[in-house]
């Protein structure tokens, strides 16, 4: 039997079969955890799995479970998770990690009591004395021949290869998503300046829809985030900097409850600009002086906005604080300056301050009338205004958004135009991009590449293409899924 | 027939879930009643979701339904399992295979909090997908709208805002962009550069090759080192870059920067291996993290809102800001958080002493946000507080309480009346002992209230107090129709040093009720002094003596002759010799206990007429006399006698 790489296959999106077997799986993990292997809890779920298992094995020989950057793919399918679900697999990805696990195979010739011992024995490991190469060999010594455990891959050898479909749903999920926190941001905004009760449930749940697809698929958000000519920016830039910050918190392994409340201070951190006169945001001309001494008030407006129309929970007092401090360095310059006591901002001000600076310059919208390459952006951020930001903080930032940030259009070797949909976490420069163009024009039907991929040898990025420039709108090649 | 049980077993969970949910939000958690019910309830679920598999939940405003099956129905607003999710928006509720006790647990944790709350924001949906239950799943409006969404819809919706073209790319090309689209596949060194976009040259190729060699002799294609070429960018394109990011920083607080480099010094930036944290800042990374689990919203927010106060300059927004702080001080108190809320109006109180010569108005603000503070209504909240926190510690409150001047007394006073705790109304009743000596009248109106508890607790603070005035009020309770008032003023004075309580005392010692008259005496007769001794005397005096326990009696007696001295050897004399032909059991006993008394009367008249006595021709006289004799001396000179 042999373990199937990333490059052996397109991945598609798996199906109730394979979701229901990896179900099964899960459950039957924790259960030979919690009792003895004659109990009749224990027995029913071997049944389950066995009976789940069987049918795929009959199908392809074998059933591969792989657990990639957190997420599992079932015979190269990805396994869509809801919210609720992906919080039972975290143990086990925790546990596979330490021990450099990457998955599991089960070939076809499995037994039911072969499969039973398999979890009995997976649930005596202990983490701290054992490896890879011990487990395998102990697989070995206790007759388990139809199992096989294999290692983790090397941090972008087994690159997510999704098919086109399987992308399509995925966007398309991402976008419903994304616009359906824009409006969100929108009430919000109308219901702060009418100062009328602000809907903070339907806010969470939005905060928690936008994890979930961060979870899944979070170039896709990132992709919509880098659309900087919406009209009413201020609702994507709000969006835009939760979809940013909420990817922060992912990697930083925030758990859920703080990830809500790190969404929910982000998509409320510019709240106090509502509370500015209409004319001053929306003034074409370049900002005077008084015009910033206003300007630079929206911090505290935006503290005093959330602290005054919503009621007071965790995810307020944060939201407050990360409002408050947005624009506070961390060497206390910047604004508001602190009058009383110079305490260290939190956590989420450090987060939303990155990605609202990265943000507020790209987009040429929130704070200048020009836009600054993403790239451009990251370099001053890292060189000239480390200082001003936590630099951990934004290395990963920086590790995100990557060389050509998802959403940049670059022209490659071949001539061609391509959108950038995902970073490639071994190789900054070889992204995972989708052809929209060449010489001849612009195509109908895109077509997706892994330029990473050693069958993409010839195609590599020449240089950013700026699309205004260009007569380009990068919002028709992103909105087009 | 299986599939019949099936749907009764599953009708009978929910109605059971509802009960489980009923309790375990009623009752205190350490209650056994719960405790044993949930375990139940969960051991019961499990194993049905062990037989059955996966069971999903169709919700409507009162009905749920299982394989189209009704298994739960309830028109009732107070009783209604499937309005509990229904309210929330979720239409779907799936109890997964491998559900275990543990998670059912936590779930009903989530009801309980949810509808335990006061707070109307909570969401049941946020709750439980901040949880971390895995086997039971939701489906909410939310989802079902997402999953509708009309692409096609919202995108012309949303582009209709925008005032832009939805047309194809292909059509925009075609007409306006031609010229520069081709622009884009132009080798770059053959380019006009003040046409050139920045973006178009500043970043490099990790191979650093190209199809076009050309590309690779122009200084705008960087490279990076491992291909052993620089990465520099065009002089007027640092500036330009310089320039914008500098205008963006300043308007951001990001000022004060670095002069720009003349040469990009960000080769690094796409050498991989940059990205990657290195140990140390992994580790630098989980101080952040672990310094952020401490984060406390209660305490965050109370500095915040001090340096909050600081940051105006204009009294109206100043004013605002004060309101804010008001806001959230109740806010604290009703979440119970008296520490943090202390913290929030101390510093009012401060920095009003502090800004008051200079900014007299603001200060005046800050004066009314303190007193506001201890209003009957926002003190109606702490005592909700109190009563739903009974973990709220006497220090905590007392701290919270010493906040408050005077005005706040009345208020203060009024919370005994709400308040169940009694720890909490000791600390209440402490602290009005401690601060209302000042304001009688405040602390003191507690004793008209109807309600006994209330008056009892008035009572407490004002025999704490213990002056003149205080008893003047307390005075007016000795006639209470109360039984229990009457024995709580009492049993209060009891200990009171004070030498006006025994004129409300010797009013007790009358009582109608025999507990308040045995506390009364026993009360007057423990004090020495003339005062008690003039007390006693005009108890004895009073005709009501009579009716007195003879224990009560005795004790009264005692008490006269011990004080008393020589003076009541008198009167102890007069009731031994009266005369007593007929037997009469009450001047036998007023013998007794005048010869009882004699025993602790150190005066030598006592003692010469117990000499006389003991020679007496009646021999019961002589025979008692004698007997008082010999104790008093072993009293007086051999130790106690009682």
């Amino acid at each position: 039997m042999s373990v199937t790489t990333a490059q052996d296959a397109l991945r598609s999106i798996a199906g109730k079969e394979e979701e229901r077997f990896l179900s099964a799986f899960f459950v039957l993990y924790k259960t030979a955890r919690l009792v003895d292997k004659d109990n009749k809890t224990f027995l029913n779920q071997s049944e389950k799995f066995y009976n789940t298992l069987m049918p795929i094995c009959d199908k392809f020989g074998s059933v591969n479970l792989k657990n990639i950057s957190g997420r599992f793919f079932v015979n190269e399918s990805i396994v869509r998770f809801d919210g609720s679900g992906l919080s039972g697999a975290d143990s086990i990805i925790t546990e596979w990690n330490e021990l450099g696990i990457g998955g599991v195979s089960f070939n076809e010739e499995i037994s039911k009591d072969e499969a039973e011992r398999f979890f009995i024995f997976m649930a005596k490991i202990k983490p701290n004395a054992e490896n890879l190469e011990s487990l395998s060999l102990k697989l070995k010594a206790n007759n388990l021949a139809a199992v096989q455990l294999f290692s983790k891959a090397a941090d972008g050898e087994d690159a997510e290869l999704l098919t086109e479909e399987a992308r399509r749903q995925l966007r398309t999920q991402a976008r419903s998503t994304f616009f359906k926190a824009m409006e969100v941001v929108q009430e919000i905004v109308v219901s702060t300046k009418s100062d009328s009760e602000i809907n903070i449930s339907k806010t969470k749940r939005v905060v928690h829809s936008l994890l979930d697809q961060i979870s899944q698929d979070e170039s896709s958000l990132i992709e919509l985030a880098s659309i900087k000519n919406f009209d009413d920016y201020t609702f994507a830039h709000s969006t835009n900097v939760a979809v940013y910050s909420l990817t922060i918190g992912v990697r930083l392994g925030l758990d859920r409850a703080r990830l809500s409340q790190l969404g929910f201070s982000a998509l409320f951190h510019d709240i106090g600009k509502v509370k500015l006169p209409t004319d001053l945001i929306n003034k074409p001309d370049a900002y005077d002086e008084n015009d910033w001494i206003q300007m630079q008030r929206h911090p505290l407006l935006g503290a005093k906005t959330i602290l005054r129309n919503m009621k007071f929970d965790v995810h307020t007092a944060r939201a407050a604080r990360g409002a408050f401090e947005h624009h506070i360095n961390n060497d206390f310059t910047g604004y508001p300056m602190l009058r009383l006591e110079k305490v260290e901002t939190t956590l989420f001000s450090k987060i939303i301050s990155i990605v609202d600076s990265f943000d507020a310059l790209t987009s040429g919208r929130v704070y200048l009338k020009k836009s600054i390459e993403p790239e451009d952006v990251i370099k001053k951020m890292q060189y000239q205004m480390k200082i001003k930001f936590d630099e951990f903080l934004l290395k990963l930032f920086n590790d995100i958004i990557g060389v050509y940030p998802v959403g940049s259009l670059v022209l490659l070797t071949t001539d061609e135009i391509a959108l950038v949909l995902s970073n490639n976490k071994t190789d900054k420069s070889k992204p995972f991009v989708k052809i929209v163009g060449d010489k001849n024009g612009i195509h109908q039907s895109p077509i997706w590449f892994d330029l990473a991929s050693e069958e993409n040898n010839d195609r590599k990025i020449v240089r950013k293409i700026d699309p205004e420039n260009h007569g380009l709108d990068i919002k028709d090649f992103i909105l087009e899924v | 027939m299986a599939e019949n049980n099936k749907i009764q077993d599953i009708t009978f969970i929910l109605k059971d879930l509802l009960k489980v949910i009923k309790v375990v939000t009623l009752y205190p958690e350490d209650n056994p009643l719960p405790t044993s019910l949930r375990r139940s309830f969960s051991e019961k679920l499990e194993s049905l979701v062990e037989e059955y598999g996966e069971m999903s939940f169709s919700i409507a405003e009162d009905t749920m339904t299982y394989e189209k099956e009704i298994v739960y129905e309830s028109k009732s607003k107070e009783d209604n399992l499937a309005g509990i999710f229904y309210d929330t928006g979720i239409t779907q509720l799936i109890i997964c295979d491998g559900l275990f006790v543990d998670e059912i647990y936590q779930f009903l944790d989530v009801i309980k909090q949810y509808i335990n709350s006061n707070d109307k924001s909570l969401d049941l949906v946020s709750l439980l997908w901040e949880s971390t239950i895995s086997q039971i799943k939701f489906k909410t409006l939310e989802d079902i709208a997402l999953s509708q969404y009309d692409d096609g819809f919202n995108l012309q919706d949303f582009m209709a805002k925008q005032n832009t073209d939805i047309e194809h790319f292909e059509g925009q090309q075609a007409v306006d962009g031609s010229a520069d689209y081709e622009k884009i596949f132009i080798p770059h060194g053959t380019e006009n550069v003040e046409e050139t976009n920045l973006t178009d040259t500043n970043v490099a190729t990790a191979e650093g090759t190209s199809l076009n060699q050309n590309r690779n002799n122009s200084i705008f294609y960087a490279v990076v080192p491992e291909s052993g070429k620089s990465m520099r960018m065009a002089e007027n394109e640092i500036d330009e870059v310089a320039f914008k990011t500098a205008e963006a920083a300043a308007a951001m607080g990001l000022d004060d920067l670095p002069q720009a480099a003349n040469s990009v010094p960000d080769t690094t930036m796409i050498l991989n291996e940059s990205f990657a944290l290195s140990e140390e800042e992994e580790i630098k990374i989980q101080d952040l993290l672990r310094a952020d689990t401490e984060f406390d919203p209660y305490l965050s927010t109370a500095l915040l809102l001090k340096e909050m106060l600081h940051q105006e300059d204009e009294m109206g927004m100043f004013y605002e800001t004060v309101t804010i702080c008001e806001k959230i001080l109740q806010e604290f108190i009703s979440h119970g958080k008296l520490a943090e809320a202390s913290i929030i109006l101390s510093y009012i109180i401060a920095l009003e002493k502090k800004i008051r010569p200079k900014q007299p108005l603001w200060a005046e603000r800050l004066k009314d946000a303190a007193i506001t503070a201890g209003s009957s209504e926002r003190l109606l909240v702490l005592s909700d507080a109190l009563n739903i926190y009974k973990e709220i510690s006497s220090l905590e409150l007392k701290k919270y309480l010493s906040l408050f001047s005077w005005e706040a007394l009345n208020n203060i006073t009024d919370l005994l009346n709400t308040l169940e705790n009694e720890t909490h109304k000791e600390c209440i009743v402490s602290y009005l002992a401690e601060n209302g000596k000042n304001n009688i009248d405040f602390v003191g109106k507690g004793i008209f209230h109807k309600r006994s508890d209330v008056v009892c607790n008035a009572i407490t603070i004002l025999s704490k107090i213990g002056d003149k005035k205080s008893l003047i009020y307390l005075s007016k309770l000795v006639e209470h129709r109360d039984e229990t008032v009457r024995l709580a003023l009492v049993k209060a004075l009891k200990d009171s040093p004070s030498e006006g309580v025994l004129t409300i005392l010797k009013r007790a010692a009358f009582d109608s009720n025999q507990d308040i008259r045995n506390q009364a005496i026993e009360s007057i007769v423990s004090r020495e002094g003339k005062p008690a001794f003039e007390t006693i005397t005009e108890v004895i005096n009073d005709n009501s003596f009579i009716v007195n326990d003879q224990s009560d009696q005795l004790a009264l007696l005692k008490a006269y002759s011990k004080l008393g001295g020589e003076y009541a050897v008198e009167y102890l004399t007069r009731l031994i010799t009266k005369v007593n032909l007929f037997k009469n059991a009450q001047i036998q006993f007023f013998r007794f206990a005048a010869f009882e008394a004699m025993i602790i009367n150190k005066s030598d008249r006592c003692e010469q007429e117990l000499l006389k006595f003991s020679r007496s021709i009646r021999p019961d006289i002589k025979k008692q006399a004698q007997n008082a004799l010999q104790k008093r001396r072993e009293y007086m000179y051999g130790g106690e006698t009682s």
